[in-house]
């Protein structure tokens, strides 16, 4: 395992905060159609967010603006966050497993929308 | 060798290109074929588990390097000819060991693939729903100008 975090680990904890970010609005709104239309987006937004930097810089650079993105530079020489994010099999399941509860989630709302279309609360 | 997510987003294309195909020709198919007859009477809503034709090809494209990974056969044997039905694994593998650079392109382009393959599948749902919606409003519309009208 490497002593930084990879890109792919700072998009896998950015994908499981919007995730967070996402099922709270889910919740919070659930009578709003566009929250759940589009909140699903939210993950895809946080993690590119978080690994942005990656893409640009050396696996080893550190600035402290790049707290910007989500905390990176903090992130980057984490014990822990490399501990839970550090592999990248790890990160694919776990965001495997999270897009999977989005698809199931829209899967769910189209079957509510063809039996009732969009007056009850889904 | 490139990553395992290049094999795999190949597999989803080819995967989206069959669910593509299927979803156009859904009523014909669920009308004159059994197995998808079959389908159709289990659930009328099955064409939006389509995702997982997506994921059986994707994993289709993995099968060489699980082979390897788990120890039944090793690298030379999974880049013979043989395992170019696993989307011209062994030729992309020989392409990358002649032009280091490939290696790079092949996991932008996987990468690119996965990510737009990913959001287009949520799009779709998304298109699915508003036009579910719409189809409601103009029916609801059509009732009340028949009961105003009558």
């Amino acid at each position: 395992m490497n002593d930084y975090l990879t890109g792919a680990g700072h998009f896998g904890i950015g994908f499981t905060l919007g995730f967070l970010i996402m099922l709270l609005l889910y919740k919070v709104k659930k009578h709003n159609l566009k929250v759940q239309l589009y909140a699903a987006f939210i993950p895809f937004i946080t993690g590119f967010i978080a690994s942005l930097p990656y893409l640009f810089l050396d696996a080893e650079s550190s600035f402290l603006w790049l707290n910007l993105f989500l905390f990176y530079d903090f992130l980057h020489f984490n014990e822990v966050a490399i501990s839970l994010f550090g592999s990248l099999h790890l990160v694919t399941f776990i965001c495997g497993l999270m897009y999977l509860y989005i698809l199931m989630r829209y899967i769910a709302l189209v079957k509510h929308c063809r039996r009732y279309g969009w007056r009850r609360v889904f | 060798m490139p990553e395992k997510h290049f094999y795999f987003s190949i597999g989803a294309a080819v995967g989206s290109g069959v669910s593509y195909l299927i979803g156009k020709n859904r009523h014909k198919l669920q009308s004159q074929v059994n197995i998808f007859k079959a389908i159709n009477n289990k659930s009328r809503h099955w064409f939006l588990y389509f995702p997982i034709l997506i994921f059986v090809f994707g994993i289709w494209g993995l099968i060489p390097d699980i082979i390897h990974a788990s120890g039944l056969l090793s690298k030379e044997i999974t880049r013979g000819g043989l395992f170019d039905i696993f989307f011209f694994h062994s030729f992309f593998e020989q392409l990358e060991d002649t032009n280091k650079e490939l290696d790079q392109i092949f996991n932008w382009i996987g990468q690119a693939i996965l990510v737009s393959m990913s959001l287009g599948v949520m799009v779709f749902y998304i298109k699915i729903v508003k036009k579910i919606i719409k189809r409601h409003e103009n029916n609801k519309l059509n009732e009340s100008s028949h009961t105003e009208n009558s």
